[in-house]
């Protein structure tokens, strides 16, 4: 446990360390960001009632006053409870996915890198033939299969950032892998599973809230491109920021910009947060390993 | 042709390292089509036959120039590199294929420093956490403390903070917990020389272990490295390319060149009176013969290196200010020394015409061709004897015949002597003279 714990907390220490810098104040905003949402998404739900978002609460189309900040929407939603339960939806996407991605593709790139050989090769292949699928059609494709759902979309998106996964963390052990201080290990008489956990995995891990940021960004674009084509969750979700904006689309011409404005603002405001601190982490992260090293 | 061979031979000492006639080669890392193409396999000869004993307590300096094979002679003591032939006698045990929990065990006994500490050391790692982690690795056999617990934590930190204080390594509570990126250099040297002892082994190899440090500092480590020797009856390797340093700490010298020892023997003789020419130019007593050559010869790692094919006979005789008609000499020294006279446009003449370019020039073992057209043959077979004219004395003597077959010039040398190692006041020397 001790050991896992200090796995997690591993590649946050450069960002504490460089905080001042342009890429930490980058990280610290995009996380802030995202802590937001979180709150967001866990106490807002609580705050307000799930009636709102359900059909024909209100009248249609109202727009934003004291009583309906956001508005409500062309079939009598109130737009401000729909952008709320919607940012929980996003999160629980991309928690699934985001998380479901790392959980497999660490541990497999690792290994893989660490053992080498035929295991390897045959790592590469499968990841490499998924990696070259278009994503979103992919997911789509997944979606289509195994059905609508939050859970479902999760797994869907996760199998898209798998191989990324796996890819980072391939690269980045294949590279540990010949470092003196692994050598200097097997010396002391390290065990191989010594050496991949205590030697390998934490100098790998740290490139791992780069991947988990960018690819959770892309989570949330991915996940809103399918609701917005139609393959995503099912109609009864209380919030779900692609669909809504989807349905949002055929009033604009008519000078109705509320439905659309704020689930779409939600969506930019997120996956910025998230470029922010993936982006801020990377410039963190690879001066860090060149000092590290020099 | 025979190579060198080996006469000292193992028998039960004393001592508590004895390499027998160890072997390792490389493979060579080369593209998939020229694999093919090659016939029989290529390897480096990184250590071709190498033979020494340390006893208990004795530091042996192991000293060559770089790529000489120095480095590859100590991790196959620690196991960390595959000896391809020889043995590896442990106090009096054959280590050579030690395997699973009985080499890890043996790792207790041995510990390898590396040059560089700051690569040694793991970045994610804290200085106390890294020092005390070969106890963690061999928790099994310090009792039945659960790797876990309180107690075996806290009997570690003990250990640690007092290796710290042995190495020099103080405040060691405010080091602790310091990553190694906040240390200097010769800390962190201090520190991995920590982690090494912490396991109390009995034989230490140093692989250039103060190489890197400045010099105040490196006076500092070494008399470090004495004093830690004298308090827990350490016996070390010790590997350099310094000769200053090796006269400062070692009781024994050996000598390497390209993966064989040339002379070893107690340091004081061997510096106060060199005897193998290799030696004597190291220490400087004569110059190398235009080092520049041979420095322009040390290709990168991936292109196929000198250890690939090792001179015949002696390896040091291309070099040899002293050489002799019988070191071993052959083809290909004759077409390195035409390639050097006919780059040189004042005394080539037309030496070009007849006998160029020099990659026409075929060289196998004791035998240099070149085909020719058959009017030019007979006057290349003259400008030939011409160029010898010009040659060392001792390639000249070597050379058997320059002949003509056809249309084919073709230079042959004589097969040269066994090289075998002789004692020579009180150290064992691999050179001819002495023979
Ligand atoms: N793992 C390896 N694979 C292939 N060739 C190797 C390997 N390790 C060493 N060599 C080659 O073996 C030869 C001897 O290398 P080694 O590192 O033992 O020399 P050295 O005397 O320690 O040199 P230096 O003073 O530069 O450290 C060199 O030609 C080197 O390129
Ligand atoms: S055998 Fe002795 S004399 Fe001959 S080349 Fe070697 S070192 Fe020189
Ligand atoms: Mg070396």
């Amino acid at each position: 446990m001790a050991l896992l714990r200090r796995l997690l907390f591993r590649p946050f220490r450069p960002l504490v360390r460089e905080r001042r810098t342009l890429p930490g104040i980058l990280s610290w905003i995009g996380l802030g960001t995202l802590i937001s949402f979180v709150l967001i998404g866990i106490f807002g739900p609580l705050l307000i009632s799930v009636d709102q978002t359900k059909p024909l609460a209100y009248p249609i189309l109202l727009s934003p006053s004291l009583q309906h900040v956001m508005g409500t929407d062309g079939i009598g939603r109130d737009v401000f409870a729909r952008v709320i339960w919607g940012t929980r939806t996003s999160l629980e996407i991309m928690a699934i996915g985001a998380l479901l991605a790392l959980v497999v593709g660490f541990p497999l790139g690792l290994l893989s890198g660490f053992v080498g050989g035929k295991l390897d090769r045959l790592f590469v292949l499968v990841m490499d033939s998924v990696y070259a699928f278009p994503g979103l059609l992919l997911a789509a494709l997944i979606a289509a299969v195994i059905g609508k759902g939050i859970f479902n979309i999760g797994i869907a998106i996760t199998v898209i950032y798998i191989p990324l996964y796996f890819r980072v963390t391939r690269n980045q052990t294949l590279s540990t892998r010949e470092e003196l201080y692994v050598e200097a290990a097997r010396a002391l008489g390290a065990r191989s599973r010594t050496i991949m956990l205590s030697y390998i995995a934490y100098n790998v891990v740290i490139v791992i809230p780069v991947i988990f940021s960018l690819s959770a960004a892309d989570t949330i674009l991915t996940a809103a491109g399918l609701s917005y084509l139609g393959l995503g969750l099912e109609i009864d979700v209380p919030g779900d920021w692609g669909r809504d904006l989807s349905d949002a689309q055929r009033f604009l011409g008519s000078g109705i910009w509320w439905t659309s404005l704020f689930p779409g603002l939600m969506i930019i405001l997120l996956t910025v947060g998230l470029s922010f601190l993936g982006e801020g982490l990377n410039d963190l992260v690879n001066p860090l390993l060149k000092k590290e090293r020099a | 042709m025979t190579g060198p061979a080996t006469v000292v031979k193992a028998e039960p000492t004393d001592e508590i390292l004895r390499l027998d006639d160890l072997k390792v080669h490389f493979p060579v890392k080369m593209p998939f089509v020229q694999r093919l193409l090659q016939r029989g396999e290529t390897v480096v000869h990184a250590v071709d036959g190498v033979s020494f004993g340390i006893r208990p307590g004795e530091i042996l300096g192991l000293v060559g120039e770089s790529g000489c094979g120095k480095s590859t002679v100590g991790r196959a003591c620690v196991r960390l590199v595959k000896p391809t032939a020889g043995r590896i006698f442990f106090d009096g045990q054959d280590i050579t294929k030690l395997g699973g929990e009985k080499l890890r065990a043996l790792r207790r006994r041995i510990q390898i420093i590396f040059q560089d500490p700051h690569a040694s050391l793991n970045p994610a790692m804290t200085i106390g956490k890294a020092i005390g982690h070969p106890l963690r690795i061999h928790s099994s056999v310090f009792g039945p403390q659960k790797t876990g617990s309180e107690e075996f934590g806290e009997w570690i930190r003990q250990k640690v903070l007092n290796a710290m204080k042995e190495v020099g390594l103080t405040p060691e509570e405010q080091l602790y917990d310091k990553y190694p990126g906040d240390l200097s250099g010769g800390q962190k040297q201090r520190a991995v020389m920590a982690r090494a002892l912490i396991l109390e082994p009995n034989l230490l190899v140093v692989d250039e272990g103060v190489s890197m440090l400045d010099m105040s500092v490196r006076a500092k480590v070494l008399e470090l490295m004495l004093d830690l020797k004298r308090r827990h009856k350490l016996t070390y390797l010790f590997i350099t390319h310094d000769l200053a340093t090796a006269k400062f700490i070692c009781d024994k010298i050996a000598i390497m060149y390209l993966g064989r020892i040339v002379e070893i023997g107690p340091a004081r003789e061997i510096y106060a009176d060199p005897k193998h020419p290799y030696t004597k130019a190291l220490l400087q007593v004569i110059p190398i013969p235009d080092p520049d050559r041979r420095a322009k010869k040390v290709l990168p790692r991936g292109e196929v290196p000198d250890a690939v094919h090792p001179p015949a006979g002696c390896r040091f005789h291309p070099r040899c200010p002293a050489v002799l008609a019988s070191c071993g000499w052959e083809a290909r020294d004759f077409v390195d020394f035409l390639d050097e006279h006919l780059s040189d446009p004042k005394r080539a003449g037309d030496d070009e015409t007849i006998l160029g370019p020099i990659e026409d020039w075929r060289a196998k073992g004791l035998v240099a061709s070149l085909e020719t057209n058959p009017l030019k043959v007979r006057k290349a077979v003259e400008r030939t004897n011409a160029v010898l004219v010009e040659a060392p004395v001792a390639m000249k003597q070597a050379v058997e015949s320059v002949s003509s077959q056809n249309r084919t010039v073709i230079v042959r040398f004589r097969s040269h002597h066994q090289l075998l190692q002789s004692n020579v006041q009180g150290r064992v020397v691999e050179c001819l003279l002495y023979q």
